[in-house]
């Protein structure tokens, strides 16, 4: 029939176009590949509970109290404050010189009279110095600090108030002192052994790597980019000539569209097989072929969706920058309810009704599912209902689109 | 100069209503953009399930802490629930789960530090290690009020032989103290540079606005693709002035008029949201930007083209930003961040100027 072969043809230009311009579509294609794996990459590290490389933070006394000084020697012989952090003694000259050097990451400095104004109530303040081309890790120690003055803060009431009581009990001044020292040593050596207040165990049923899940996530969010960078490969400028004589001929608008959407999905095909593989792989959890051929269903599906949805976009605005911009907005949203950014559960509960009916949502979910959690099944009612919805609505807007000849 | 003005004036008068959209356009998506995201970011929520065992005084108060907290949502569950929050907590429904034992209140007098709450977490929990401090420094208050008012009263043992001072007392002059003082804090900077106290929860707009801003002036600078691209360029053959220098005419009068139009962006900026960059920063951003875009729209091949290619190009900006952070690199090169951190960097300006020259420069014979 005539119009199958009207699809054929424009499939067939369609995939010409594109040989065309096949030299364009490594840089197209490994850019994004290469960014979301730099991502993972340190994503992974940052999150990860083992740290390859300590984290040096030097500690500069400017106090000469003995208190001062035997607090810095505690904090620095502790191994084990936190993973991955190493504290050492350093004076001021030295400390500065290291951060030039790039061999430290932060130092910390006790201001003068530091004890003596703890004891007497007044404020001090620590100035941590932070190596400015270690940002990442200086902020962890800014944490680390943090969590640090917090527990002295609590600490400090303690060490005032033996003080307060101290004075009215009348005791003498040396005696006084040494209590308070007593104390506040006491009290230093709680914060830093803070770490077995709580008895934790993980939970998880997650057979795999715990990059694994960032894999996951970021092979998803690099298909959809994918499709979207080929759909704009492949869209064509409007040439008025052109589509007066393409309507004279009777060749029909959604003839185009469809064809469109074919094409497309048989160049995802290869990319597609391709970065899965890879990241199945990479994750190292085998799977039956029942499996891949559900998560080949998923992915199928899920692409199908997007790119009538881009289509539909493309046919409903008029001029391109009205059609990048929807189409670069639904595409944000697309990702983001998928909860391949920001987990779902983290979301406020006045969006979470969102992800019910969200088909991207539900093909990350069953992905995970099957890949991470050897489920052996999946759902997608959300997912045939949409496409359905959108086919009926690239039909309507087709056909009106022709009619509008006549 | 005049007539080449006029001239252009004439050509972009069709187009001004468009024109006068896309130039207020980023100002008012900043706008909004920032409003909304300080908005709904405060509701996002770390999903934490609560089993309280021992229901006393002490469990509540730290329960009740742990809600206090601006980033914590609590789940409740009763004792006999414990299961179904671990089982939830398998399906990554929860990012952790806290139970507080039978025998925590005894733990508390006892003063014994190990194991006083059960946590557990996923390989998924992203924000366990912060809810523990939190959770360990709400428990390190409870075991140093019983502390203190044991110690006191056994220095009064010690001293008198008599125990005279209540609990009570004691307790209310910690909390006076504790709210009197404030011994210890941190201030933190990075070697050589300024601090820039940033309010974690709020996005910096000048952000949106580089990229919103970047987006528009590819859309505005379609006219120079479009003109460039035309037939009725040849006419500047006979004409007194050349196409280039028309060119660089209209480009200097939109630097002019964009300029104006971000002061004024800067002014209500400021003014709503406290957060400004320096007029230098700005400036220099705004010449690079509209340089580099000017110099894509010279050489795409139409609108269509010219917008992918604008897209390609905010794509590239992106990824870098989002890496630059974690390399430690050429952070002076990419002109966002330039102007975020208000690095007034002229080298990068000239060297866009140059490659504009150069750009120009070349196609001196071929075509005018």
């Amino acid at each position: 029939m005539k119009k199958m072969r009207h699809i054929l043809v424009f499939i067939a230009n369609d995939l010409h176009r594109f040989k065309r311009k096949w030299l364009s579509l490594p840089l197209i294609l490994l850019a994004p590949i290469l960014f979301t794996a730099l991502l993972i990459w340190i994503l992974g590290n940052v999150l990860s509970v083992v740290d390859e490389q300590d984290i040096n933070i030097g500690l500069v006394n400017m106090d000469e109290n003995e208190t001062t000084d035997m607090l810095v020697n505690t904090l620095a012989d502790t191994a084990d404050f936190t993973d991955g952090i190493e504290m050492e003694r350093l004076d001021i000259d030295e400390a500065n010189a290291l951060i030039d050097n790039n061999e430290l990451s932060a130092f910390i400095v006790f201001p003068e009279n530091f004890a003596e104004n703890m004891m007497e109530g007044q404020t001090s303040q620590l100035e941590v110095t932070g190596n400015p081309d270690r940002k990442l890790e200086s902020y962890m120690i800014r944490s680390v600090v943090d969590t640090l003055i917090r527990h002295l803060r609590n600490s400090q009431s303690n060490v005032l108030t033996v003080n307060h009581y101290a004075k009215s009990f009348d005791m003498s001044d040396e005696q006084r002192e040494d209590l308070i020292f007593q104390e506040f040593v006491s009290q230093f050596v709680q914060v830093i052994s803070s770490d077995t207040l709580v008895d934790e165990e993980e939970v998880s049923q997650n057979f795999s790597l715990g990059i694994s899940y960032f894999l996951l996530n970021g092979m998803f969010i690099l298909l959809t980019i994918w499709l979207y960078l080929l759909y704009l490969m492949l869209m064509k400028d409007k040439n008025p000539g052109l589509s007066e004589r393409m309507k004279l001929l009777d060749v029909g608008h959604l003839a185009q569209g469809i064809s469109r959407i074919t094409a497309l999905m048989l160049i995802m095909i290869l990319p597609s097989v391709l970065i899965l593989m890879t990241a199945l792989y990479l994750i190292g959890n085998a799977l039956v072929i029942e499996n891949l051929m559900r998560i080949g269903i998923l992915i199928f599906i899920h692409l199908l969706i997007t790119v009538i949805l881009l289509l539909i976009i493309d046919w409903l605005s008029k001029s391109y920058k009205l059609t990048m911009i929807l189409q670069l907005m639904m595409l944000s949203l697309i990702i983001v309810f998928s909860g391949a950014i920001i987990p779902r559960i983290y979301f406020p509960l006045y969006f979470d009704w969102i992800f019910d009916v969200t088909y991207s949502y539900q093909t990350l979910n069953w992905l995970q599912e099957i890949v991470l959690n050897e489920r052996f099944t999946m759902e997608i009612n959300i997912m045939l209902f949409s496409l359905c919805t959108l086919l009926v609505m690239m039909l309507i807007i087709g056909l009106l689109k022709e009619r509008r000849v006549s | 100069m005049m007539d080449m003005i006029k001239s252009r004036w004439i050509l972009l008068k069709r187009h001004r209503l468009k024109l006068i959209f896309w130039l207020f356009i980023p100002l008012f998506v900043t706008v909004g953009a920032v409003y909304v995201t300080s908005n709904v970011s405060e509701d996002f929520r770390v999903p934490v399930a609560v089993v309280d065992e021992a229901d006393v005084e002490e469990t509540d108060r730290i329960i009740k802490g742990l809600e206090e907290s601006n980033y914590i949502r609590i789940d409740h569950f009763e004792s006999s629930e414990k299961d179904d929050a671990l089982r939830v907590l398998e399906q990554y429904q929860y990012d952790s789960v806290l139970v507080f034992g039978e025998d925590f209140e005894d733990k508390i007098l006892s003063g014994e530090r190990r194991n006083m709450v059960e946590t557990y977490y996923t390989d998924r929990s992203f924000a366990y290690s912060t809810v523990k401090e939190l959770l360990a420094s709400l428990i390190q208050e409870s075991l140093n009020s019983q502390r203190i008012t044991e110690q006191i009263q056994d220095l009064e043992m010690e001293l008198f032989n008599e125990t005279t001072i209540e609990s009570e007392t004691i307790l209310e002059t910690k909390n006076q103290i504790d709210m009197d003082s404030n011994l210890v804090s941190q201030n933190f900077t990075f070697k050589g540079k300024e601090t820039m106290e940033q309010n974690d929860s709020t996005i910096d707009p000048w952000l949106i606005w580089a990229y919103v801003s970047l987006l528009t002036t590819v859309f505005i600078f379609e006219f120079v693709t479009r003109e460039t691209r035309s037939e009725t360029k040849q006419r500047f053959l006979y004409l007194n002035y050349s196409f280039k220098a028309f060119m660089i005419t209209s480009f200097l009068a939109m630097l002019i008029v964009m300029y104006m139009i971000d002061l004024v962006t800067l002014l209500i900026i400021k003014a709503m949201f406290d957060q400004s960059v320096s007029i230098v920063s700005l400036l220099i951003y705004r010449a690079i930007v509209n340089i580099i875009v000017f110099i894509v729209a010279f050489y795409s091949r139409s609108k269509l083209s010219l917008y992918r290619n604008g897209l390609g190009l905010i794509g590239v900006l992106l990824g870098l930003h989002i890496i630059m952070p974690f390399l430690n690199g050429i952070s002076n090169f990419h002109p966002v961040i330039a102007l975020v951190e208000n690095n007034n960097n002229f080298v990068m300006l000239f060297v866009t100027i140059l490659v504009l020259t150069v750009c120009l420069g070349r196609n001196r014979n071929a075509r005018s």
